[in-house]
């Protein structure tokens, strides 16, 4: 009987450190989720701008991209995907890539996107948080950010977006 | 009057060298204390990722613009959270994770009292 407490206690700390350290997803939420889109001046593929006057009024999606990042290929479909079952603007950032190797992808996989925004520096990216590429961020009509994807966007990543965007709507 | 120039010249160029050497210095020394947020378990000063490469650009960018270390870390924790820090600081998000060994320490003490004074 005395014994109790400490097997109960010895018991609870391991099935917690268990099931704490085999946590399937160990992605941490953005510290940016709910706030403003940080800062955002880019010069775009056809010579215009991508800045934060671009985010105002509707409901879109910014998706960190390059021609060099493989699950990126993957990704694409989806994103057009995405665009038929809901309609929406995404912005792309191209992420420290060779403009000649993104305009030959574009031309091969198709341009999904609205705007793209020529990230050289890679400066915007960490503006963003961005941990590596593919991220994608939803951003609502006042220019919140509501929703981060780190990785690819797939079939399950398209259902939560379509239900994000359904919610934001309302 | 020419070595007096040539004097002014040295005096200046080592000015420049010694302060790019503090510089450097600084910017190394909050390299340590970054977490590599694609490698993990390294700061960005031993990554070699593209990531921590970029993030060594900025904070060398960011010193040279007269920001000072304080500043540096809280523009990277508003964007990666206190993740980014290799030693996260003690704050209302974090307490828990520094409280937490006293605690269980504490909590392991008054137990085996107890265990002890049963016996």
């Amino acid at each position: 009987m005395k014994y109790i407490t400490l097997i109960i206690t010895t018991a609870f700390i391991f099935i917690s450190l268990f099931f704490g350290l085999n946590k399937k997803d160990k992605t941490l939420n953005s510290p940016l989720l709910n706030k403003p889109i940080p800062e955002i001046n880019l010069d775009s593929l056809k010579n215009e701008k991508l800045n934060e006057s671009d985010f105002k009024k509707e409901i879109l999606l910014v998706n960190f991209f390059a021609s060099w990042c493989v699950p990126c290929i993957v990704e694409h479909d989806f994103l057009f995907e995405l665009k038929k079952q809901k309609p929406i603007k995404i912005y792309g950032i191209n992420y420290k890539d060779d403009i000649k190797n993104l305009e030959i992808w574009l031309e091969k996989l198709g341009n999904p996107y609205s705007k793209i925004g020529i990230d050289k520096t890679g400066i915007t990216g960490i503006n963003w948080g961005v941990n590596g590429i593919p991220e994608s961020f939803l951003i609502d009509k006042n220019g919140i950010i509501k929703h981060k994807i780190n990785g690819v966007i797939n079939e399950k990543e398209i259902k939560i977006l379509l239900t994000k965007i359904e919610a934001l709507e309302k | 009057m020419k070595k007096f120039l040539i004097l002014i010249i040295i005096t200046l160029f080592s000015q420049n060298i010694f302060a790019d050497e503090k510089l450097e210095k600084k910017a190394r020394e909050i390299n340590k204390k970054i977490r590599c947020v694609v490698c993990q378990s390294q700061s960005i000063d031993d990554s070699d990722s593209l990531l921590a490469r970029d993030l060594r650009v900025l904070i060398k960018e960011k010193l040279k613009e007269g920001k000072n270390e304080k500043e540096i870390t809280d523009y990277l924790v508003e964007r990666y959270g206190e993740f980014i820090l290799l030693k996260p600081r003690f704050n209302s998000k974090t307490y828990f994770l520094w409280l937490a060994p006293i605690i269980i320490l504490l909590f392991g003490l008054f137990l085996i009292k107890g265990i002890f004074k049963k016996n």
